[in-house]
């Protein structure tokens, strides 16, 4: 019976929602950003998701992990982390942004980027550690970002508990999806080379035209993208790159396939003929 | 002939000289031009052949630039190529309405800081030259070789960060000056610039 009222109080100790740090970014004497941590139930000895939540003021906007043609993404790093480990952030389906012929990756309002968290093993105490964060921040000027901010678990009311959870919730369904089980898996890819140019064309098999809206691709390594010429017509999406050097081999490009508002997470096998 | 189709009329017109041009290739004759330097002396590329040319995108208020040149980075590379006959000229883009647009005394107040050795600063105030050449960040850059022809465009090195190139595992700005300077041929002709949008 003991061990039983032991371990309910564990369980309810450790249900909580959070007292953490968060950290506003001025230019001017004018905010710019502000972030925060944000966090819901967590369960002892289990791993949790951890947002890192990013409002901007109006016209300012934050990045991708690939920010197009300018800009930085955020990063984020556990400090002081007491075992705890963290796994790759998770990026929302951004938004593209195009002016004077740049096309950007990015945010603007708010954001909440999603970072798994893993528990160390036997962990009894509530965690606690830091985290590093670095992000850019650019409207007419661009403004890095750094914060540590200290996430220590503490006891919140139910209230704070549900809202947190709510804005996880609501940015876990803005992440991409799986493009797999969408049939955007089934491609047919031509790569055409001019003047020392790569014209990629993926022709999508099992896709309504005009289904698809956009496509933004990820960082490709070996090649520099054309991001301002990317074209979704009802046949396709084309491409162009240019090899970084005569060494370049073109084997697969990834990126979210968008059918507006939600992204997909692709991999198209990609060859040169 | 209604107000509409004249307004067409004359979209038409105008279209080529608003559309942004396609950047140079590789390989290809770099684009001529002419700018002023900071005290208001006219330079023109072409002038310069015969010599290895540095074309490297510019603005002070960029955190990306000022990372770079804060720490010495930059200035130090100026000073060594240029000491080798290399030309570096640096491009400001910047539209002279944006708050990180500075006039030619503060440019060159802030550059005379950071003991920038370049050849000369030059600016763009009507933004055609950053258009011509398809500048994307600050800083890009762009390398000519002695036949006037283009090398290299791209990053200065694969460290994308504000960081000044702390962290950067190749600078290929540098690689890219020792080959052509050893007379070869240049392996990575084109990388992904990282930095500011320039503020067209």
């Amino acid at each position: 019976m003991l061990r039983y009222i032991f371990q309910l109080f564990l369980i309810f100790f450790f249900i909580h929602l959070v007292a953490m740090s968060s950290s506003a970014q001025i230019y001017k004497g004018k905010p710019v950003s502000h972030i925060s941590l944000v966090c819901g139930n967590i369960q002892p000895g289990k791993g949790f998701t951890l947002g890192i939540r990013l409002q901007l003021e109006p016209e300012w906007h934050a990045y991708w992990k690939n920010p197009g043609d300018a800009g930085l993404p955020m990063t984020a790093e556990l400090v002081e982390a007491n075992g705890y480990t963290s796994g790759d952030l998770r990026f929302p389906t951004p938004h593209k942004y195009l002016s004077a012929g740049e096309a950007l990756y990015g945010y603007d309002s708010e954001v909440v980027f999603l970072l798994p968290i893993k528990a160390p093993v036997g962990a009894k105490s509530a965690p606690q550690f830091k985290v590093k964060l670095t992000w850019l921040a650019c409207k007419e000027v661009c403004l890095p970002g750094e914060a540590t901010l200290v996430f220590i678990a503490d006891s919140a009311n139910a209230n704070d508990r549900k809202e947190n959870q709510r804005i996880l919730d609501r940015w876990t369904a803005r992440l991409p999806q799986p493009g797999s089980g969408f049939n955007l898996d089934k491609v047919g890819t031509t790569v055409t080379r001019t003047a020392g140019k790569l014209e990629v064309f993926i022709k999508f098999l099992e896709m309504a035209p005009g289904t698809i809206t956009d496509f933004f691709p990820e960082v490709i390594d070996g090649y520099t993208v054309d991001y301002t010429n990317i074209i979704i017509s009802d046949a396709g999406i084309t491409m162009t790159l240019t090899p970084e050097s005569k060494d370049s081999t073109l084997t697969a490009i990834k990126g979210l396939v968008i059918i507006s508002p939600t992204g997909y997470e692709v991999n198209f096998p990609v060859a040169e003929q | 002939m209604n107000k509409i189709t004249l307004f067409l009329a004359i979209l038409t017109f105008f279209a080529p000289a608003i559309v942004f041009a396609t950047p140079p290739n590789i390989g290809r004759s770099a684009p001529d031009f002419t700018l002023h330097d900071l005290d208001g002396k006219a330079v023109k590329l072409s002038n310069y052949k015969g010599k290895i040319v540095v074309l490297e995108w510019i603005n002070e208020g960029c955190p990306f630039v000022q990372g770079h040149y804060q720490n010495g980075h930059i200035p130090s590379m100026q000073q060594y190529y240029t000491k080798m006959g290399v030309i570096w000229l640096t491009i400001n883009s910047t539209r002279p309405d944006n708050p990180e647009a500075y006039n030619a005394e503060k440019s060159k107040e802030i550059l005379a800081k950071w003991h920038s050795k370049a050849t000369n600063n030059l600016m763009d105030e009507d933004r055609t030259v950053g258009h011509l050449y398809g500048a994307k960040t600050t800083p890009h850059y762009f390398i000519i070789d002695q036949k006037g022809i283009l090398r290299y465009q791209g990053a200065i090195d694969d460290d994308r960060s504000t960081d000044g190139g702390k962290n950067a595992k190749t600078n290929y700005v540098l690689k890219s000056l020792d080959t052509l300077l050893a007379g070869k041929e240049i392996e990575t002709t084109s990388t992904q610039p990282y930095g500011c949008g320039v503020k067209y």
